[in-house]
């Protein structure tokens, strides 16, 4: 199992997607900083600073930057990656044509298939890592850190006007690494059910986004308030309790608990189904 | 089939935590705290109608049914929003009988509803006319007996569909309360347009949401928001009407929004709030 995970570990850092992954993120950040130059640009009729929002001198810094990047990121881009990364798992596999010869070596099937979703597991955290320390520096080197100022409304994380210490936002943006980690498993596990429903990684990809973003716009949409607590993608957005100034602990570990529910539930079924599977590729 | 019976044993764990935690299960739901203290009451309730009706000011024919609401709240002052004229003022107060002989009435230069203040009481009255924002506000100071305490409530109706307008009108009310002396005891009553969730987890960064979310920032810097726990105070789920207190001596003994009293079209409910004198 270790050779194989080992081996997995070796293809996917040779493979262009893993690039890709991070390349897009690199991208997404650029975007990110030419957005907050402009707006700020636009906000104090030239004066590039972004001061005057919340009437705080200090409000606009690397880390408030940070966590607008994460949280948009967290929107699309990042689900986008990882629906394509848990699709491709092992529809790219039936695609290439070497799903059967991976099944020749003495390794079942359920290990195959767990030992590629914790690889992809360990991408998906990898990823997360980088795309936070990156957006940090950048913050760093752009505007500096400071305190992470929070206001109620935009990111929807506090009641009232608060503030965390940078030293204490900084440990809170290692713990939304994990949470992160956590809540994109269920998109993975859903990505790999597709992966193994479908011969061609590009329709297990585009299936697993379709059911994204239907549940995540559904989960926004007033008509379907009594529906949306059966929307994954609404628990899906525990990861960023962890900026609150006090964690509510029982609707974390609330949301997490049904993350990883689902997450189990989608790689159970996925599982049954690649064991039962005639692969004929 | 170990590693399926573990994961089935892992969906059956997470299914059990997330029932252990389910904050609906956990949540204590303890009654309002009753008190013969002495105090003060108010109810401020917009009584307007949705947006997409012709005229989406109060309706006349709805005017005995709000003396209703009005007559069993049983409070101190009323603060409604969108009264379409003055005669709606005096039908009200003629079914309410004598019960609220004082009224006040903000006008404004680009409107065409009115914020009206009832009491019980008998008030000094100031008119606020933000400009730019073109709404007036009604400011009325009542003095209350035993012990003696002199409240200042203020009718605010901000603008809808400009969340510049509601940041003004913000701005305004805290340079008011600064400028004005004898304003220890400041309560602002009405419906403010603040939408800061519409849906949780549903926002991105908007023009819109940073404004509301200065304004909001910038009352909470004087004044507390007594109707957090209150719920939404429209039939659409959202919390735009408000209830902020600056004061030192007043005690809130209960906030809550009253629900099932809406007729006609109507889209807000009405939002009580009780408190007692220290």
């Amino acid at each position: 199992m270790l050779t194989f995970v080992r081996q997995e570990i070796f293809k996917l850092v040779k493979s262009k997607l893993f690039a890709l992954s991070f390349l897009v993120l690199i991208a997404f950040v650029i975007l990110m900083l030419w957005g907050f130059y402009t707006y700020s640009k636009h906000k104090t009729g030239g004066q590039t600073e972004f001061k005057y929002t919340y009437e705080n001198a200090s409000y606009f810094n690397g880390l408030i930057f940070s966590l607008y990047s994460l949280y948009f990121a967290f929107q699309i881009i990042i689900p986008i990656t990882v629906s394509i990364l848990g699709g491709t798992q092992i529809a790219g596999e039936a695609r290439a044509g070497t799903l059967r010869f991976l099944l020749t070596r003495p390794l079942s099937r359920s290990r195959l298939f767990l030992g590629k979703y914790l690889v992809t597991a360990l991408h998906v955290y990898v990823l997360l890592v980088f795309f936070v320390v990156l957006n940090l520096l950048v913050g760093l080197l752009v505007v500096g850190w400071g305190d992470l100022s929070l206001y109620p409304g935009p990111l929807n994380l506090v009641k009232e006007p608060s503030r965390l210490q940078e030293d204490e936002a900084l440990l809170r943006f290692l713990y939304a690494t994990v949470t992160g980690t956590w809540s994109l498993m269920t998109l993975t596990s859903l990505a790999f059910l597709m992966s193994v429903s479908f011969e061609n990684p590009i329709v297990a990809a585009f299936c697993t986004l379709s059911i994204y973003v239907l549940f995540s716009v559904m989960g926004r949409v007033d008509f379907f308030v009594d529906l949306k607590p059966y929307f994954f993608t609404v628990d899906m957005e525990f990861w960023r309790d962890v900026f609150k100034p006090v964690i509510p602990i029982n609707e974390f570990l609330y949301r997490t608990c049904r993350c990883g529910m689902y997450t189990v539930a989608f790689l159970l079924t996925g599982l049954i189904i690649f064991e039962r599977k005639d692969i004929l590729t | 089939m170990d590693v399926k019976f573990f994961l089935a044993g892992l969906f059956l764990t997470f299914v059990c935590g997330a029932w252990y935690f389910d904050p609906e299960r956990t949540k204590a739901v303890s009654p309002p705290a009753l008190t013969d203290s002495p105090g003060f009451s108010l109810l401020t309730w917009n009584v307007g109608y949705f947006d997409d009706e012709l005229d989406s000011r109060a309706h006349s024919e709805d005017l005995s049914h709000i003396a209703s609401v009005i007559s069993g709240a049983g409070v101190d002052c009323i603060n409604l929003q969108e009264i379409a004229d003055s005669n709606q003022v005096s039908t009200l107060k003629g079914l309410l009988g004598a019960r609220y002989p004082y009224d006040a009435m903000g006008k404004g230069s680009r409107t065409d509803r009115y914020v009206v203040t009832l009491s019980r009481l008998p008030f000094e009255n100031e008119t606020l006319t933000p400009s730019l924002v073109g709404r007036d506000s009604v400011a009325v100071r009542f003095d209350v007996s035993s012990p003696p305490l002199s409240i200042t409530v203020v009718n605010c109706h901000a603008d809808a569909f400009n969340s510049r307008r509601r940041r003004l009108l913000a701005n305004y009310l805290i340079d008011w309360e600064d400028r004005a002396e004898g304003k220890k005891n400041v309560l602002l009553a009405g419906d403010f347009n603040l939408d800061l969730t519409p849906i949780e987890s549903s926002d991105l960064f908007t023009d819109d949401k940073k404004n509301d979310s200065e304004a909001y920032s910038l009352l909470l810097r004087r004044f507390r928001d007594l109707g957090g726990q209150a719920g939404p105070t429209s039939i659409f789920n959202r919390r735009i009407d408000y209830l902020f207190l600056a004061s030192e001596n007043l005690e809130t003994v209960e906030v809550r929004v009253i629900q099932g009293k809406v007729v006609g079209r109507m889209d807000h409910l009405p939002l009580l709030g009780r408190f007692k004198v220290k």
